[in-house]
C-alpha cells in the first residue's frame, strides 16, 4: 500500500472531505460557508462524480475492480469506513453477505457467464416466463433467465435502490450486469436512486425545496440545528443554484419568522384559507358594522339585515348618493375607494370578539398572500432581469459591471419581500402592545422600502433606467437597512415574550 | 406471459405433490375456476403444536405474475405470530418486497410451511401469541395454538 492510499484511508471519516483530485472536481462550488450553520452545496452529478472516485480509489485499495467496489459501497450505503473495518476483518464474510462470492453454492463454478444466444432448434426456456427465448443473460451462480424477464425485474428492483441480486438465489448484479441486460445505462439509474435514498436517509443532508432544483446541501454541523431552532435561530442554507431554504423545515426562506411559527402559520393557513377564500369570493362586508353578507341574488340595493345600512354592493358607498345619479360608481373613483377602505380597516379594529380574531387572521392572511404573490412576480421579472441588463448595456453603452446593479437590486428586493412576507406570520402571533407597534412600524417602513424599490423595475426604459442607478442603489441599500431591522425587531418582540402561539 | 407459467406450474405441481416427500404437508394445491385464483390446503407438521389441523389457503395470482407476488391469505382462522388472526393475511417477506420471479406456488406454499414452525415474534400480527413466545413460556404458547388448532383447524377442510 502506498502512502497516498494510507492517507486516503485516514480521510474516510467524512465521504466528501477528499482533497486529494482537486483538478477534476468542482471545489468552487462546494465552499464551506461560515455562518450560523457551517454547510456545503452540493449537485447530483457532483455527487455521483464524487462517490465514482471513491469507488476508484477503493478498488486500488482492495485490488478488486471497480464494479464490484460499487456493489459493495452501495450495500453498505456508502459508509465506506465500516465496509472497509468489516472487509479487513473478513473479506470471505463480507463478500458471501453481499453476493459477491459463489463459495456458498457448493463451490460450483460457472463458466461463460454473461449473455447466452441460442437457436431456433434448441431455444432456451426461460423458467420465469415459461416461454422460449434465443438470448439469455446467466450470471456466476448459474442461474439463467430471458432478457425480457430480466429487463422487467430489473425495471421493478431500480425503484428500491439496493443491491439488485439474481431472482434466484443471493449473487449481486454488478453495474456490468444490469447495463447489458437493460441495454441502457440501468447502473446509472440504480445509483442515481440510491444517492436520493442516501441524501434522504442522512441528516445532514437536504435536496433543495425549489422546483426542479436538484440540488443538495450538507450540513456540517448538524447537531447544532436543533439548538438554534430551540433559540429561535434560523438555520438558512443557500444551495448552489442560490435558493435560500430553511434547513430545518425543508421550506424556503422564512426569516425573521422562526420555526416553529412557521409551521404554525402554514397549518393554520391550510387549515383556514379554504374558508377564507370562500368568503373573500362570495361575500361582502356591511361597510358599516363589518357583517358578512353573501348576496344570492336581487339588485344591487342592499339594506343591511343587521344595522339597517343602506349601500351599494358594487362601490359599497352609502345608496343615498345613489339615488339620483344611478350607476354613476361603475367609475373608478379612486379617492372614494382609498377612503372607503381606511374606514374598513380602521372600524376592523374596534370588531366585536368572536370576529375578531378570523378578522384579524384575515387580515394577516391577505398581507401575506399578496406578497407571495408578489413575490411570484418579482420573481418572474428577476428571472428576465439578465436579459434587462443585456438591454442597458447595448442601449446605453455601459459595461456589464456597471449594469450589475440591477441584478443586485432584483435579489434584494426578492430576500427583503420575503421577509416582509412571513413579518406578517410573526405579527399574527404577537400580542397587542406597544411591542407590536414598534414591529409594525419597522414593518411599515420595509413594506414602503419594497413598494419604492418594486416601483423602480416597473421603468422599462433603458436610458431611465441608466440615468436612475443611483435611486437603484439608494433604494436597495434602504431596503436592505430596514430589512435587518425588520429581522432585529423581530428578534427583540420575541425576546419580550410577546409572541403566543 | 403469466398464463403459460402458471400452466406450466400446474403440470408440476401434481407431479410435485405425489411423487416426492418434500411437500409431504401440502395436502393440495390447485386453481379454483381459472388459473388466477388458486386454493392450498397445508396440514401442521407433526412435531409442531399445529399437529393435526388442516387450513386452507386462498391464492390471488395477479395479471402481472412472475413479476409480483401472488396474494395468500389463510380462510380458517390460526393462531400464529405472524398471521392476522381476523383476516388471514400473512406476514412473509416473500410475499412482499423479498419475492423474486424463481419463487413459484408450490415453494411458496412450503415457505408459509416453514414460518408455521419457525415464527418471527419480531415483527407480529397477532400480538398476543407473540407476547407468549417473547416471554419464552413456550407451554402457553403451544397450548394456545393447540386450543385454537382444535377449535378451527380440525375436519375444517
Amino acid at each position: 500500500m502506498s502512502d497516498e492510499e494510507f492517507e486516503y484511508t485516514d480521510d474516510s471519516d467524512s465521504l466528501y472531505s477528499d482533497s486529494v483530485d482537486d483538478d477534476n472536481f468542482k471545489i468552487e462550488d462546494s465552499l464551506v460557508k461560515h455562518d450560523i450553520v457551517q454547510y456545503k452545496q452540493h449537485t447530483t452529478r457532483e455527487m455521483m462524480e464524487t462517490l465514482h472516485k471513491k469507488c476508484t480509489k477503493l478498488s486500488e485499495v482492495l485490488g478488486k475492480p471497480h464494479d464490484y467496489v460499487v456493489t459493495l459501497l452501495q450495500s453498505y450505503k456508502w459508509n465506506s469506513e465500516k465496509l472497509i473495518e468489516d472487509y479487513m476483518d473478513d473479506p470471505q464474510d463480507v463478500e458471501l453477505r453481499l453476493g459477491l462470492s459463489t463459495v456458498k453454492l457448493n463451490g460450483e463454478h460457472h463458466e461463460n457467464t454473461g449473455l447466452q444466444t441460442y437457436t431456433e432448434e434448441a431455444p432456451f426456456s426461460c423458467f420465469i416466463c415459461c416461454e422460449d427465448k434465443l438470448e439469455s443473460y446467466k450470471l456466476k451462480c448459474g442461474h439463467e433467465f430471458c432478457l425480457d424477464c430480466y429487463r422487467t425485474y430489473l425495471n421493478e428492483k431500480v425503484k428500491q435502490a439496493n443491491v439488485i441480486k439474481c431472482p434466484s438465489c443471493d449473487v449481486a448484479l454488478t453495474p456490468g450486469d444490469i447495463d447489458t441486460i437493460s441495454g441502457t445505462n440501468g447502473s446509472s439509474v440504480l445509483l442515481e436512486n440510491s444517492i436520493k435514498e442516501y441524501v434522504e436517509r442522512h441528516k445532514t443532508y437536504k435536496w433543495c425545496p425549489s422546483p426542479d432544483c436538484n440540488a443538495i446541501v450538507e450540513v456540517l454541523n448538524s447537531s447544532d440545528i436543533a439548538h438554534l431552532v430551540d433559540t429561535n435561530q434560523i438555520p438558512i442554507v443557500i444551495c448552489s443554484n442560490g435558493h435560500r431554504f430553511c434547513f430545518n423545515c425543508g421550506f424556503e426562506s422564512h426569516v425573521p419568522a422562526p420555526c416553529n411559527v412557521t409551521k404554525q402559520w402554514i397549518n393554520k393557513c391550510k387549515d383556514d384559507s379554504e374558508t377564507v377564500k370562500w368568503i373573500t369570493t362570495h361575500t361582502k362586508t356591511c361597510p358599516k358594522c363589518d357583517t358578512s353578507i353573501e348576496k344570492n341574488g336581487g339588485c344591487n340595493h342592499m339594506t343591511c339585515r343587521k344595522c339597517a345600512y343602506e349601500f351599494c354592493w358594487i362601490c359599497l358607498g352609502t345608496w343615498d348618493n345613489h339615488n339620483n345619479q344611478y350607476y354613476q360608481c361603475n367609475r373608478y373613483q379612486y379617492e372614494q375607494a382609498e377612503k372607503n377602505n381606511k374606514s374598513a380597516k380602521d372600524k376592523k379594529l374596534q370588531d366585536e370578539a368572536t370576529k375578531k380574531s378570523l378578522q384579524r387572521y384575515l387580515h394577516y392572511y391577505n398581507l401575506f398572500n399578496i406578497h407571495e404573490i408578489s413575490t411570484k412576480q418579482d420573481k418572474s421579472r428577476c428571472d428576465v432581469v439578465e436579459n434587462t441588463v443585456r438591454e442597458v448595456q447595448e442601449g446605453v453603452g455601459i459595461s456589464w459591471i456597471e449594469a450589475q446593479f440591477l441584478v443586485d437590486s432584483a435579489s434584494t428586493l426578492l430576500n427583503a419581500r420575503r421577509v416582509l412576507k412571513w413579518s406578517y406570520a410573526v405579527a399574527f402571533y404577537c400580542d397587542r402592545g406597544y411591542s407590536l407597534d414598534l414591529f409594525e412600524t419597522v414593518q411599515a417602513g420595509l413594506a414602503d422600502a419594497v413598494e419604492a424599490l418594486s416601483l423602480l423595475f416597473e421603468i422599462s426604459d433603458v436610458e431611465v433606467i441608466a440615468k436612475k442607478k443611483l435611486n437603484f442603489l439608494n433604494a436597495s441599500k434602504l431596503l436592505e437597512d430596514r430589512q435587518r431591522a425588520m429581522v432585529l425587531a423581530t428578534e427583540e418582540t420575541i425576546n419580550n415574550g410577546t409572541l403566543r402561539l | 406471459m403469466a398464463t403459460k407459467r402458471l400452466m406450466k406450474e400446474y403440470n408440476s405441481i401434481q407431479k410435485a405433490l405425489s411423487d416426492t416427500q418434500e411437500y409431504e404437508n401440502i395436502v393440495s394445491l390447485e386453481p379454483t375456476g381459472d388459473l388466477f385464483s388458486w386454493c392450498g390446503v397445508i396440514r401442521g407438521p407433526s412435531n409442531s403444536p399445529f399437529q393435526a389441523g388442516t387450513w386452507k389457503i386462498k391464492i390471488e395470482v395477479p395479471q402481472n405474475y412472475p413479476i409480483a407476488p401472488p396474494k395468500m391469505k389463510f380462510v380458517n382462522k390460526l393462531c400464529h405470530p405472524n398471521v392476522n388472526f381476523q383476516t388471514g393475511e400473512i406476514c412473509l417477506d416473500i410475499l412482499q418486497n423479498q419475492w423474486t420471479p424463481a419463487w413459484t406456488l408450490l415453494t411458496t406454499m412450503s415457505a408459509i410451511l416453514l414460518l408455521l414452525q419457525d415464527p418471527e415474534p419480531t415483527s407480529p400480527l397477532n400480538i398476543d401469541i407473540s407476547n407468549l413466545l417473547k416471554s419464552g413460556d413456550i407451554k402457553a404458547y403451544n397450548g394456545l395454538i393447540r386450543f385454537y388448532t382444535h377449535k378451527y383447524a380440525i375436519d375444517s377442510v
